[in-house]
């Protein structure tokens, strides 16, 4: 093989790697997010979503369409934890009542 | 042995009963609480929230209700409640007794199963007529609600709990877990501010006792530079433990206000009210 050949075939091993690389990358982000918005959903689904979820979601999803994959998983995480925080908070809570301090006399 | 396993039976069958409280016994419990912790303040001040309790902020807020800064919500609500719909029909044809109306609400409403708040009422009263609802954050119903409480001065808290239907009971004990649910990244419940740490400072902010909190809506806020709904409040506090609000007039509120508002009968009405 010549010279030419050598370059064709290495810059076609270039392309497929770093293509594959960043489409990994891309399903990671995707399903970092959607993980994310699925945990959301369930804190709601019991009235546990708190107030910063959605906007971290959103700004993940912002920060995936820019590149910044890294920054948009890392968010997107968060934001997930936020969720699963949520519901169990809310299930910890579903029988809460008044406190027996109220019940107490002077 | 035996006389052990004897005696965890016999609590097992105690302890349900003993904690499980009637709402006029939580009524009571909750009025006698606030009346402790407040000795010096006289039973017909809580109504004035933070400056029942607050000697400074008191003098400020007189200087203020000199010149009302929701009497122009008033009078725009007098014009509304007067003005006929299309066909002809006004809210008064709703509420013959109106407009002094408001400790009629929230009231238990048997034939939609649910808690019908003023709000809701008048919202009812439009669609009924064939007229678009009005949105529940801000204008025209707010200044209807601030017309209709002003004429409701004077009048005393007197929500009911029908005995006869179960779902009234039920809405009641939601809107009480909702009150006392920790919530939100903060992880507090609405008593933590306004039952343990009412009188206390958060911020620049003195934070009111609970009892009170149902008597004098809607509110000029300064913060909100207008007059605005107890709802819209609920949903205030909620993101300030950073939780994510519910609608106004949702399920989740009516409740709440059913429930809060039954813990202050017996006070005496005075809105609008102005607060920070
Ligand atoms: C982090 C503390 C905090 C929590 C938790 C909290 N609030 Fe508040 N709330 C405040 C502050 C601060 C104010 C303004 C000062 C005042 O009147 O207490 C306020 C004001 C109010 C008022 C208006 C009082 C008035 O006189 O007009 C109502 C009603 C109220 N809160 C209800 C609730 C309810 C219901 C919850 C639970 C859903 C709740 N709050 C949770 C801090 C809190």
């Amino acid at each position: 093989m010549g010279y030419i050949d050598w370059v064709r075939i290495g810059s076609i091993i270039l392309l497929v790697a770093t293509n594959s690389a960043w489409a990994e990358e891309n399903t990671e982000v995707e399903q970092a997010i959607a993980a994310a918005e699925g945990a959301r959903q369930q804190a709601a689904s019991v009235g546990g979503e708190w107030r910063d979820t959605a906007k971290l979601i959103a700004k993940a999803k912002e920060l995936a369409q820019a590149g910044q994959i890294q920054e948009a998983i890392a968010l997107a995480n968060r934001a997930r934890r936020q969720g699963e925080l949520g519901y169990e908070q809310a299930l910890r809570e579903q029988n809460a009542d008044f406190p027996a301090y109220v019940f107490g006399k002077p | 042995m035996p006389r052990l396993i004897l005696f965890w039976v016999i609590l097992g069958f105690i302890a349900p009963l003993a904690l499980a409280a009637t709402p006029a016994e939580e009524q009571a419990a909750f009025q006698g609480y606030f009346k402790r912790r407040f000795p010096s303040v006289p039973e017909n001040e809580f109504k004035n929230g933070v400056y029942a309790i607050d000697p400074v902020m008191r003098a400020n807020w007189e200087a203020i209700e000199e010149f009302p800064p929701y009497e122009q919500a008033i009078a725009r609500g007098e014009e509304l409640w007067k003005t006929p719909f299309a066909n002809g029909r006004t809210y008064a044809d709703c509420f013959p007794d109106g407009p002094a109306i408001a400790n009629r609400y929230p009231r238990w409403d048997r034939e939609h199963g649910t808690v019908v708040t003023l709000s809701l009422a008048l919202n009812d009263c439009r669609k009924a007529n064939g007229e678009e609802p009005l949105p529940y954050n801000k204008g025209p119903l707010v200044d209807l609600l601030a017309y209709i409480a002003y004429q409701s001065r004077g009048q005393i808290t007197q929500v009911e709990i029908p005995e006869d239907d179960p779902r009234a009971l039920e809405a009641y004990t939601k809107g009480k877990r909702f009150y006392f649910a920790r919530r939100g990244q903060l992880n507090f419940s609405c008593a933590h501010c306004h039952f343990a740490n009412s009188g206390a400072k958060l911020r620049t902010e003195t934070l009111s006792p609970a009892l009170g909190h149902t008597t004098h809506w809607p509110v000029y806020r300064s913060e909100w530079g207008e007059v605005g709904t107890l709802h819209r409040r609920f949903a205030g506090c909620n993101e300030q433990v950073r939780a994510k609000a519910f609608p106004l007039e949702s399920e989740e509120y009516r409740n709440l206000e059913y429930f809060l508002t039954y813990m202050n009968n017996g006070q005496e009405l005075n809105g609008p009210g102005a607060r920070k």
